[in-house]
């Protein structure tokens, strides 16, 4: 059964030409055919968000990767405690997201959104984006000592000119100096200091270079 | 023939789980090897037409899944995960060229391979050249886009048959492409019982369908849907040339 279109294509069967162009040409899955996991948690299920994974544990609280349902597909990150939140904890959410549009520095993942759930734990949502722990990536290979090293000294450089801006991360450690390809980047910036009593910021940049000293 | 999709239900973005559950995640492993039983037969042929014999190719296959598998280096050093295709080839070019340094005659990955390999069908798959000579590379792409296509026919099928819809579609699945030596749609549609435009119909939902079917399938090996069109088009360049 040859192809009239392509009757190079293939001598038997149907045309993966005609196939796939077809398939270019077809809407794809509506939003409702994509690729939802049961949706397991209300504040979730209330944003129109699904658990796809687990990405990590922590004695107080979990990380996941969620797929937001509109625009269709996008994967972020949910952050949750398993602690009250503070009273004033959306608006230091808002004042660190508007912060960090201010910072506009690439090596942040932005915060998209903050809520807390009936029971008061809070929840933030922000960015996803692919790549591992520098310390997983340096023990594993991937990334040379050469280059972690590179990696710390522009983090401290972009460290620097965050706290000359009046912001810092909070919690350097390890697991927020995420690597990708040639690239790094920071998670959680700032929310540490959405929780507890709201530290100064001189503390929070002590914090910040003890954590670059350990890592460095 | 517009069958709802399967229950509703997730269908697992399984390349998505491996990458972002982590190395030591049992889901992400299951995943991983999920997609390595699928996906393997283009390896095989990549490594015939790079000129190795049927019995290195077939070493060569079993080693590099068996240290994939089993052992988190080979996945952590490849930072190329967007797409499973790109991360697949590249990790098995690092590991044959390893295996060559290290010039090892010792068996590979004996006996606990948590995949079933089916080397003769590979080697008949491979004997079946398309057109004239695509280098490995391209043999490797094009044989990844027909086992893709395959599986999303008999997806389609199956989605069909739960529908209530298989006879229809068994009559309808020849009209997908344009083979141009079909009966007139007028021929299947009394056979059927249907108008003729009620087919027209049917075939038009059934190819719509189809692609739908296609980018659910080629989601399951890249990061993040938005790539699924680039794959596709990437895909059709491989079997175009």
């Amino acid at each position: 059964m040859a192809c009239r279109t392509h009757p190079h294509a293939l001598d038997e069967g149907h045309c993966p030409i005609c196939l796939l162009e077809a398939a270019l040409g077809s809407p794809g899955p509506g939003s409702d055919g994509w690729v939802w996991a049961d949706e397991h948690d209300a504040n979730a299920a209330a944003r129109r968000l699904s658990v796809l994974a687990p990405l990590g544990v922590t004695s107080v609280g979990a990380v996941y990767l969620v797929r937001q349902h509109a625009p269709v597909g996008a994967l972020l990150r949910l952050k949750t405690w398993r602690q009250a939140a503070p009273a004033d904890f959306l608006a230091r959410f808002e004042r660190l997201r508007q912060d960090m549009a201010r910072a506009s520095e690439p090596a942040l993942v932005q915060p998209l959104a903050a809520w807390r759930d009936a029971a008061g734990h809070p929840y933030v949502l922000s960015d996803f984006r692919q790549g591992v722990p520098v310390n997983h990536a340096v023990r594993s290979g991937a990334v040379t000592a050469d280059a972690a090293a590179r990696v710390a000294g522009s983090l401290g450089d972009t460290l620097r000119r965050l706290h000359g801006m009046g912001l810092a991360h909070g919690s350097i450690v390890p697991g927020n100096v995420m690597v990708h390809s040639d690239a790094w980047f920071l998670v959680d910036f700032g929310v540490s200091a959405l929780l507890g009593s709201a530290p100064d910021l001189s503390e929070l940049v002590a914090r910040d270079l003890e954590g670059l000293s350990a890592i460095v | 023939v517009t069958p709802e999709p399967a229950g509703g239900r997730f269908v697992t973005t399984r390349w998505t789980l491996v990458n972002a559950a982590g190395d030591d995640s049992a889901d992400a492993r299951a995943a991983l090897a999920d997609l390595c039983q699928v996906y393997w037969p283009p390896l095989y042929s990549y490594l015939r037409r790079r000129g190795h014999t049927p019995e290195d190719a077939q070493d060569l296959t079993q080693g590099f899944f068996a240290r994939l598998l089993e052992r988190r280096d080979l996945r952590a050093a490849d930072q190329e995960r967007g797409r499973f295709r790109s991360f697949l080839l590249t990790a098995l070019k690092r590991y044959v060229i390893n295996e060559a340094e290290r010039a090892t005659t010792r068996k590979r990955g004996g006996g606990t391979l948590p995949l079933s390999l089916d080397f003769d069908a590979a080697e008949r798959a491979h004997a079946v050249v398309p057109n004239a000579d695509p280098g490995p590379d391209r043999l490797f792409d094009r044989q990844w886009a027909m086992i893709g296509l395959a599986r999303a026919i008999d997806r389609l099928r199956d989605d069909c048959r739960r529908a209530g819809k298989g006879a229809l579609a068994d009559a309808l699945m020849p009209y997908l492409t344009d083979a141009g030596e079909l009966p007139p749609y007028a021929a299947v549609a009394a056979e059927l019982g249907l108008s003729e435009g009620a087919v027209k119909v049917a075939v038009h939902r059934l190819r719509q369908r189809f692609g739908a079917v296609l980018k659910l399938e080629i989601a399951e090996t890249v990061l993040n849907p938005a790539e699924v069109d680039d794959e596709v088009r990437e895909l059709l360049r491989a079997v175009s040339a």
